[in-house]
């Protein structure tokens, strides 16, 4: 089975390392990059041809991190895109974005696929019981 | 040689485990316990006996700098290294007030920390150069406040409550200092009751007088 490929995009050194030794400790992940986040551009999508792009960098609502990841949402919308933070949740991010045609029945359709919020109140207030709004 | 014992405490699990696998990678450490809060870090701290703690501050229950002042008490030859994104001065002040013998910032790069947390198990502080700057801001302060108990020791005040003070002086209202200085109401009040007591007044306009009179405005 082919590894998954990950491109690691970091502005934070030690959280870095850290996540090159636990994932690269898999066989069935491959890492390519890193590279830090000013050397990130959509190119480098080509260059490496991630399964999924990893970002990782102290500040969970970092603008420049955000700035790529909607870059990279609105040009590979079928490449997923990780974000890893540590100043807010302890939790990870992941953004995917899907192209649909443009008809109607494939709008409605998507919408009744996506699960009701109504129907999970009771799971949020579970989640938010479990702690994971807990900040670091 | 033996190992040196590593506990880590800290709540954030993913860089909890890459930290790990960067100290378990160090031929002179090993990994002895990992815990996800401060309670969790003291009762191991006692199980395990390691020779080093890296602590993060903010952790949920009781937090790190308080991990560590009660580590301490209990166990007093553990070294305590702070590892987090804090940088302001007042933890850092705290930490090492509690016992801590190092303050590094989780920016810091693998190889600078690992030589860092060598040295504190030497005797040596383990304080980035920025870090250490700001202790020797403090110490400088403490050593211009007046020995003979000058009458308005504004230099005993803290940084913050300098600021908070400064305000005050320039006729701000509680509440317009909370908003100038993105600080809580509850916080400037807090503050205030530490300014009149340190500056042995009783209101903020004698407060602001003695700022003025020190230069602050």
């Amino acid at each position: 089975m082919a590894a998954h490929r990950i491109l690691l995009v970091s502005t934070h050194p030690l959280l870095s390392e850290g996540l090159q030794r636990v994932l690269g400790a898999m066989d069935d992940l491959a890492l390519v990059g890193p590279l830090a986040l000013e050397r990130f551009d959509l190119d480098s999508l080509a260059g490496y041809a991630p399964d999924v792009v990893l970002f990782a960098g102290e500040d969970d609502d970092d603008p420049a991190i955000g700035a790529r990841v909607l870059s990279i949402l609105q040009h590979a919308p079928d490449l997923p895109v990780i974000q890893v933070g540590l100043s807010g949740h302890n939790v990870v991010r992941v953004y995917t974005s899907h192209t649909l045609p443009a008809r109607s029945v494939d709008l409605i359709d998507t919408i009744r696929a996506l699960r009701a919020r109504v129907a999970r109140g009771s799971e949020f207030e579970q989640g938010a019981m479990r702690g994971e709004d807990d900040a670091d | 040689m033996d190992p040196i014992r590593v506990l880590l405490a800290d709540d954030h699990a993913l860089f909890r485990e890459g930290l790990a696998s960067i100290i378990a990678a160090q031929p002179d450490m090993t990994i002895v316990g990992e815990a996800g809060d401060g309670l969790e870090a003291l009762v191991k701290a006692r199980e395990l006996k390691p020779d080093l703690i890296l602590m993060d501050v903010t952790m949920p229950g009781c937090d790190g700098l308080e991990a560590t002042r009660q580590i301490k008490e209990a166990l007093p030859d553990v070294v305590i290294v702070v590892l987090t994104v804090h940088s302001d001065e007042e933890k850092l002040f705290q930490a090492i007030k509690n016992g801590a013998q190092g303050y590094l910032l989780k920016s810091i790069r693998s190889q600078a920390m690992l030589d860092l947390i060598r040295g504190a198990l030497r005797g040596e502080a383990a304080i980035t150069p920025v870090l250490a700057g700001y202790m020797l801001e403090e110490f400088r302060r403490l050593s211009h406040a007046a020995p003979d108990g000058e009458a308005f020791p504004v230099e005993t005040l803290t940084f913050r409550e300098q600021d908070v003070l400064a305000q005050v002086a320039a006729g701000a209202t509680d509440k317009e200092i909370a908003e100038a200085l993105s600080i809580s109401l509850h916080t400037v009040k807090s503050h205030m009751r530490n300014i009149l007591s340190k500056l042995h007044v009783n209101n903020r306009y004698d407060a602001a007088k003695i700022a003025r009179y020190k230069g602050l405005v």
